[in-house]
């Protein structure tokens, strides 16, 4: 079943991902692209289902065998969120499901449609009844209904920090178990050896692709002195350049802003970075095209420091800071100075700097000469401190959440 | 409008949710319970 869902799912990707495209702004290449992603997931989950396995160990005790395997948990509510409407629905419900489990699934009210059509195809798959539910609804009435049902074995939600905090309290008081993706403050270190051309591509597609709308976007990027001026100077260039426009325009780079709120809140952290003292080196302003749209000119700020808010709350629009660092120990320190630890990047020419970075970087996810954001299907997504809690999504790490252990004993 | 899907059947709510284009939003793609 998982598999001929992914089969549909990549038969349809073009339609899915021109919906993607038209409900939440992503590019059409990024839309498509999406789609597919969310295809291959269940691809793999359905051969994940067939490699479930567990171990037979041998006791302290004469006579005795022990057996440890893998169940799964019940009933898993998902909670989703509305900048990967299909990608993400797909890394929740495919491994729930491919492990065993009863699935009620709620997707961002804001943009439902593409979750409303991957609910269709999987209407059509032959599950029995009550297997797999959607339920469309806003989060403080239908997602809270949800987190507080006593019959929910567990939750797993995606989107910000202060709901994440608010379902925790809430799963934790009845012992649910749970696990939070939440926001990020992306560091990507640009050191002075680094490719400058590299960099620069590596910066913008991180900062501004996908309309800055990633948990994962490269928000900070810190840059040491001796390229500072020179990476500076390109990535204003490179940024002012960017073409932004209708989702679906074939020359569109940059789609729209996926609503009047969020548009609303990148205005603000403009605002609150002028105000800090930051310099706006490009964009940040509204933009009209021919059509009535939230377009948003990607914004560059300059000589940031660490501790303004612009570098320490996440703005989740194309909106990046740039921190200078004396060298690459600043660098470092700076990147793991704050409350968040989802991704993290590095643009450097060095064996030596790149392996310490990978080491020592507080995050789950580290990308070395490759964007903060974009990461494959098959192998754990998740961070650490403020951004995420609970075990790992997406590839084989995926079975720890869905999947609850049991030892059993036996004498014969 | 497109609908819940629970426990194997398609549910009309009494609301229903617009969904609006961001690139052009005189476009409304569908109503979601």
């Amino acid at each position: 079943m998982l598999d001929a869902i992914g089969t549909e799912i990549l038969a349809r990707k073009t339609e899915l991902g021109n919906l993607l495209a038209r409900e939440e702004g992503k590019t059409l290449p990024e839309g498509i692209g999406e789609a597919g992603r969310a295809g291959q997931i269940f691809k793999f989950f359905a051969g994940e289902a067939l490699r479930v396995g567990g171990e037979i160990i041998g006791s302290v005790r004469p006579g005795i065998g022990v057996e440890v395997t893998r169940e799964p948990l019940g009933v898993v509510a998902m909670i989703a969120p509305w900048n990967f409407p299909i990608a993400i629905p797909a890394w929740k419900i495919a491994p729930a499901l491919a492990f065993g489990n009863c699935v009620v699934f709620k997707p961002a009210d804001l943009v439902p449609g593409c979750s409303w059509a991957l609910a269709e195809i999987i209407s059509r798959a032959g599950l029995p009844a009550g297997v797999f539910n959607l339920l469309i609804g806003r989060g403080s009435v239908a997602g809270q209904a949800m987190v507080d049902h006593e019959e929910v074995d567990a939750i797993s939600f995606t989107g910000s920090v202060a709901t994440g905090k608010n379902i925790g309290a809430s799963a934790l008081k009845r012992m649910a178990k749970m696990q939070l993706e939440m926001g990020g403050k992306n560091p990507l270190v640009v050191l002075d050896d680094a490719n400058l051309e590299q960099a620069v591509e590596v910066a913008v597609q991180g900062s501004f692709y996908s309309t800055g709308q990633r948990c994962t976007a490269s928000s900070r990027i810190i840059v040491t002195a001796g390229i500072h001026d020179a990476f500076v100077q390109r990535l204003t260039e490179r940024t002012r350049n960017l073409v932004v426009g209708d989702a679906r325009d074939a020359k569109t780079q940059i789609g729209p802003v996926v609503d009047v709120k969020q548009l609303e809140q990148n205005e603000r952290y403009i605002a609150i970075g002028k105000s800090e003292g930051a310099t706006l080196a490009c964009g940040g302003e509204r933009l009209k095209r021919e059509k009535e749209g939230f377009y948003f000119s990607p914004a560059l700020f300059t000589n940031c420091d660490n501790n303004m808010r612009i570098c320490r709350e996440e703005i989740f629009g194309p909106v990046a800071s740039v921190v200078r660092a004396k060298d690459y120990d600043e660098a470092l320190m700076l990147a793991n100075d704050t409350e968040f630890g989802l991704s993290a990047g590095i643009c450097t020419t060095s064996l030596k700097y790149a392996t310490h970075f990978k080491r020592h970087i507080q995050a789950g996810m580290v990308m070395v000469n490759v964007p903060t954001a974009g990461v494959d299907y098959h192998v754990p997504f998740g961070g650490r401190k403020g951004s995420s809690y609970g075990p790992r999504e997406q590839g084989r790490y995926a079975a720890e959440f869905y999947t609850t252990v049991k030892t059993a004993y036996t004498l014969a | 409008m497109k609908s819940n899907y629970i426990a194997g059947e398609w549910v009309n709510s009494l609301r229903a949710t617009p969904n609006i284009n961001p690139s052009d939003t005189s476009d409304v793609i569908d109503e979601y319970t």
